[in-house]
């Protein structure tokens, strides 16, 4: 009875423990399926516990048996599992808190901090998984991934990361936009740090913008096709603002960076209001009689722009006249390259290790919350085995003999012991 | 036994319970005292924690003293406990003895001092007032409050009252730190590219720019017309020690005493002269004719430039007689002919307008200037032209005035002017200037008198101010600890040891 009672509490305590972690981070392996054991390493922690628990588990049973009788001895084994309970649950995590928040700040260059991950680890999980898919997604609508009707681009975004022309293309393109693109801001001045630093004044802007910066003309970029936007949106395009690519003859290309492709996203400025009051309808205008050469004058004003003269990199300038707007859309070439922002693209370069720490958060949660399950089962079984094992506890044996001899007692502890001969010894003296 | 064991135990905890409300509450309560003074953003790093360790001091001392009273009073431990306490009761007076006799007249001195340099009397309180608990503790929070407020209307750094610095120079080269100014430095001595003020430097800036300007303003001069006046005259001398500098003569040959070069006598020649480094940074001449070539030559080959052109007839604008745009779009357009347009359909005068001119039209200087504030660039590896001012007073100026301007304009923290702080996209006009020149340079000396005052008085004060509560208690609880410590000696006494 007594063995299937610690068998149950066995169960309920860590074996449990690890099916809740597994639970709890579903949705991590299946966000980052395709990233091997990564997403795993958080259960592959709480495993390793589980083992060396099961292991101090069976090992202090059978010295306890061993020892039955002595009340000592047993004690001594049980204690030894409790510790064990604390230090594989809490006690671990309290050591690695204190370590873990500097090592995700260095990783993450400080743009992700454990107090996101640990208030919310599967909304990031899904963040992370959405950075991998929007990218697959991409790269097939700019043909860098061919789409076939034997391979589709939902099959790309199935196979994922598992894929080595994924694993390759990300490798080789997100070098480019690292080394020609945001270290060439970084390694040129503050500019960029003040930029992210909400001091994003005009003369920091200027200097981003036309700052002379190095590339390097061995990284190259895989490009198979070029992927321009419309130059003037209307209702009719709807969501696609994409022209059709045109393939590129060579597709490894040396590739400029603009600080709006650092961004990633597109910058509009609505002149609906301002030009309200010039009397004319320029989006019937232009969306009609003027459209083929304003159209026209906008891709020549962008080809201006990537001249080296000017920005020295593609960033097209577009009308936006859709919902009865007028704005002037500003967007980077990223998108169409294939490429998040920096921060993104660079989250994405190691999104492998960044499961791996998300996959963490779940394992340290419900290690510190079931841990107080898992030492009340061993304090319990502790107890069932002290009862069928311990055996009957010693005595005090002090007493008021009148032989005052100082000699050795079982009653009192090392302390007192030298107090009391040291006062008789006094005593004696006077 | 098990009576005699119980009775120790609860004795043994009394000890302990009393001799942790003596020195060690002590230390505690002026760690409590001390918060608004560890707190204080003029505080030094040493005196954030002075008075604690002059808290932790004077109960090592007493330990000492019953460490040294254990040795001579061997037996009687009452005569110990009573030397000990006495010796507690003159060491947790001492600091109160000493801030209310000796520190009172250096608090006074502090203020007079001050009150001689021009700040009103009123601003200090009396020093018997000033070190009560309340007021103490109300005019450091007012201090901080007024700090940052000031911080928040520069755009300064607050986690970085320490200066920072957001990265590398433009030109790579390589950045010092000055822990005592604060400051990051370049090469040139000037500050680096990126370095945010820090609040130190802030007032340094402005005190350098306004205390000049009111003195020069004292002699009836204009202090910014001096300075247009002495750099042009150092730029149209061609003997003068800027004209030497650009053309790399010997150091020897310099006016300036002490003259050397930062790294060669090309230096200058390096940065700004044909191929120069530094034009990879801003915005010249040559740059802005490159880019009105490329949009002239790219528009020109376009052919439906033209038939937008035809646009401008349905606009409310008369194109005066003989121009034609579209002849001009060509790889030869220039900034020059640009403005001619501008000019030509009558925009000169609303663009020179927006600039603060009344005039007609606008010109290439009018375009270089407005660019210079936007495209400026200091190669911090060359001094620049006001290194070599002669007048000290004017070369200060001259200093502040560029930091306060272009170099905060830059880093968004403008420190002079009308409007202030970080200007940018979003906010181009910046934030009104809430001090006057007066107000702000009275309110530094205040901080100066404070931080003196902080620095020297404070620390103590919140030591005196705890023992002043304690000092009976503490005298009272090391008796009490003694008495427990006899009383479990006693119980020991009664116990006995049985055999084996």
């Amino acid at each position: 009875m007594k063995n299937v009672l610690k068998t149950i509490l066995y169960i309920i305590g860590f074996p449990a423990l690890v099916a809740l972690v597994a639970y709890n981070s579903l949705i991590i392996y299946e966000e980052g399926g395709t990233y091997g054991f990564w997403p795993f390493v958080g259960l592959i922690i709480a495993g390793l516990c589980l083992i060396v628990y099961t292991i101090v588990f069976i090992v202090t049973g059978k010295n306890s048996k061993k020892n039955k009788g002595n009340h000592k001895k047993v004690m001594k084994s049980v204690a030894t599992l409790v510790v064990m309970a604390f230090v594989l649950t809490s006690g671990i995590w309290l050591v690695v808190d204190i370590a873990l928040p500097g090592i995700l700040k260095d990783a993450t260059d400080g743009t992700r901090l454990f107090k996101h991950m640990q208030e919310d680890y599967k909304a990031q999980a899904e963040v992370h998984g959405q950075l991998l898919e929007d990218y697959i997604r991409m790269n097939c609508a700019n043909g860098n991934l061919p789409v076939s009707d034997d391979f589709t681009e939902d099959d790309w975004v199935e196979a994922g990361y598992r894929s080595p022309e994924v694993q390759e293309l990300l490798a080789q393109n997100f070098k480019s936009m690292d080394v020609n693109g945001y270290k060439t801001f970084t390694t040129n001045g503050p500019w960029l740090n003040m930029a992210n630093n909400n001091r994003l004044t005009i003369p920091v802007l200027v200097h981003l913008v036309l700052n002379e910066r190095e590339v390097d003309e061995e990284v190259t970029y895989y490009l198979a096709a070029t992927l321009e936007p419309k130059q003037i949106v209307t209702d009719e395009d709807g969501d696609d603002v994409y022209k059709k690519p045109v393939a590129n003859k060579e597709v490894e290309t040396v590739l400029h960076w603009t600080i709006l492709d650092m961004q990633g996203t597109s910058m509009n400025i609505d002149l609906s209001g301002a030009l309200s009051g010039l009397g004319i309808d320029l989006g019937t205008l232009l969306g009609g009689t003027l459209e083929k050469p304003v159209s026209s004058i906008l891709e020549t004003v962008n080809e201006a722009i990537a001249d080296p003269a000017l920005a020295g990199a593609e960033l097209y300038i577009g009308i936006d006249l859709r919902d009865d707007s007028f704005q002037i859309m500003l967007t980077p070439a990223a998108e169409s390259r294939g490429m998040h922002g920096y921060q993104n693209s660079a989250w994405l370069n190691s999104n492998n290790l960044l499961f791996a720490v998300i996959s963490i958060f779940p394992a340290r949660q419900w290690l510190y919350i079931w841990g107080a399950v898992v030492i009340f089962s061993s304090v319990a079984v502790a107890a069932l085995r002290v009862k069928q094992y311990g055996g009957k506890k010693e005595e005090l044996v002090a007493d008021d003999d009148d032989d005052d001899e100082p000699i050795n007692v079982k009653g009192l502890n090392n302390y007192e012991r030298t107090v009391v001969t040291a006062l008789h010894a006094r005593n004696k003296m006077k | 036994m098990e009576k005699v064991r119980r009775k120790i135990t609860i004795l043994r905890v009394l000890q302990v319970v009393f001799y942790a409300l003596g020195f060690p509450l002590f230390v505690h309560l002026v760690m409590l005292a001390n918060k608004p003074i560890a707190d204080s953003y003029l505080a030094g790093n040493m005196t954030a924690y002075m008075a604690i360790i002059i808290a932790a001091v004077l109960w090592v001392v007493v330990i000492l003293i019953q460490l040294l009273f254990k040795a001579i009073c061997r037996k009687n431990r009452m005569a110990r406990a009573v030397w000990v306490a006495l010796f507690a009761a003159v060491i947790t007076l001492a600091p109160v003895l000493y801030s209310d006799f000796m520190l009172k007249g250096e608090y006074d001195a502090i203020v007079d001092k001050y009150v001689e340099e021009g700040l009103s009397e009123s601003k200090f309180y009396n020093y018997e007032k000033a070190i009560t608990p309340e007021v103490f503790e109300e005019s450091l929070a007012n201090l901080n409050a007024e700090i940052k407020n000031y911080v928040a209307v520069y755009n300064l750094d607050m986690d970085a009252l320490t200066g920072n610095n957001f990265g590398n120079n433009g030109d790579g080269s390589e950045v010092t730190y000055d822990e005592e100014a604060q400051a990051y430095y370049s090469p040139n001595g000037m500050f680096s590219d990126g370095y945010l003020f820090s609040l130190k430097q802030a007032i340094a800036v402005q005190r350098a720019y306004y205390e000049n300007k009111l003195a020069y303003e004292a002699e009836g001069k204009d202090i910014d017309a001096e300075l247009a006046a002495a750099l042009l005259a150092l730029e149209n001398d061609k003997s003068s020690d800027w004209n030497k500098y650009k053309s790399g003569a010997s150091a020897s040959s310099f006016d300036k005493e002490g003259f050397e070069y930062i790294a060669s006598e090309d230096e200058y020649e390096l940065a700004y002269g044909e191929d120069g480094y530094a034009k990879k940074f801003y915005v010249t001449d040559d740059r802005l004719d490159a880019i009105a070539s490329v949009i002239g030559g790219k528009l020109g080959a376009n052919p439906d430039v033209g038939s937008l052109l035809s646009i401008i007839d349905m606009l409310p604008i008369e194109l005066p007689e003989g121009l034609d745009i579209n002849s001009l779009l060509t790889e030869d357009l220039t900034v020059d002919q640009l403005i001619d347009v501008i000019n030509g359909l009558g925009l000169g005068k609303t663009l020179a307008g927006l600039m603060g001119s009344d005039a007609e039209n606008i010109t290439k200087d009018d375009l270089m200037n407005l660019l210079s504030g936007y495209s400026n660039y200091q190669s911090p590896s060359t001094y620049p032209i006001f290194y070599f001012l002669e007048d000290e007073a004017l070369q200060e100026y001259a200093y502040a005035n560029y930091y306060a301007t272009i170099h905060g304009g830059k880093v968004g923290s403008v420190l002079v002017g009308e409007n202030v702080g970080l200007m940018n996209l979003d906010n181009m006009a910046g934030t009104p200037n809430p001090y006057s020149t007066q107000g702000l340079l009275d309110m530094f000396d205040y901080w100066d008198a404070q931080t003196e005052i902080i620095n020297n008085i404070y620390p103590m004060i919140a030591v005196r101010n705890t023992a002043l509560k304690m000092s009976a208690s503490i005298v009272f609880c090391i008796l009490a600890a003694y008495w427990f410590t006899s009383k479990i000696d006693e119980q020991y006494a009664k116990l006995k040891l049985a055999k084996k």
